[in-house]
């Protein structure tokens, strides 16, 4: 299932793949991947996402 | 040693010094920040995985091949490392097209360079070989003049899927812009 809540909190930072997975320390490829929900991320990884973006894990990885 | 042996030679300790100097810098740097993918790992352990299971289907293939026509398709050493090369680029294109084979903080260009280099030493040892008046095939059976050429053959594979991960990761990129 896509990660659209993902995608809106990045786009609405002006945020691209690129510079997010630079941020976290994954690849560009991974960011992608869990926005179009091929890959769920680890626990720690959603935490680094949320911090990133300034979210909670509620606002970005609860359904 | 003739010419040929000493390019190859050359290009080995080229290909060494070059990784030895690029994996210390650049893993200091990745070892400082903590990075690595969660996502490449996984990539990379479900690409050993199906590496193992065809190197083990093609050993038992090739058992019974000998067992039932008491003879091989070729020199014993070439069916093993092709068993091995098989391994290799499973794993390899497995990662490259899920986009698990280029750590982060690695360069592409770096890599490709690599398997290029890989790729001309074994042509110029497969091509003196054949100077030297060395036979692909005698008494209906691959020689083992045939390895430079097979290791040539996996690494250019892997290249060719390299270039053509590229060319999508690079068309995804532009539709996410």
């Amino acid at each position: 299932m896509k990660n659209l809540k993902l995608k809106a909190a990045r786009a609405s930072l002006d945020m691209s793949q690129e510079e997010l997975a630079n941020k976290i320390g994954v690849s560009r490829q991974t960011i992608s991947a869990i926005e179009k929900g091929d890959y769920n991320p680890t626990i720690k990884l959603c935490i680094s996402i949320c911090r990133e973006l300034g979210r909670t894990l509620d606002d970005l990885f609860w359904e | 040693m003739d010419w040929g042996l000493w390019i190859m030679f050359s290009i080995l300790v080229v290909m060494v010094v070059c990784v030895a100097i690029i994996s210390n810098r650049r893993e200091s740097k990745a070892a400082q920040d903590g990075i690595f993918d969660e996502r490449q790992v996984k990539i990379r352990g479900d690409a050993f995985k199906w590496s193992f299971i065809v190197m083990v289907v093609y050993y038992m293939a090739y058992a019974i091949l000998i067992s039932f026509t008491n003879d091989g398709l070729g020199a014993p050493e070439l069916m093993i490392f092709i068993g091995l090369e098989l391994g290799l680029v499973v794993c390899s294109v497995y990662c490259i097209l899920r986009d698990a084979f280029i750590a982060i903080n690695r360069s592409f260009v770096f890599i490709v360079v690599m398997v290029i280099c890989c790729i001309v030493a074994q042509l110029i040892g497969y091509f003196r070989e054949r100077i030297q008046g060395a036979l692909l095939i005698e008494d209906g059976k691959l020689t083992s003049t045939c390895l430079p050429l097979s290791i040539a053959f996996s690494f250019g594979i892997i290249l060719v899927a390299l270039f053509v991960r590229r060319h999508y990761q690079k068309r995804e990129e532009q539709n996410e812009a």
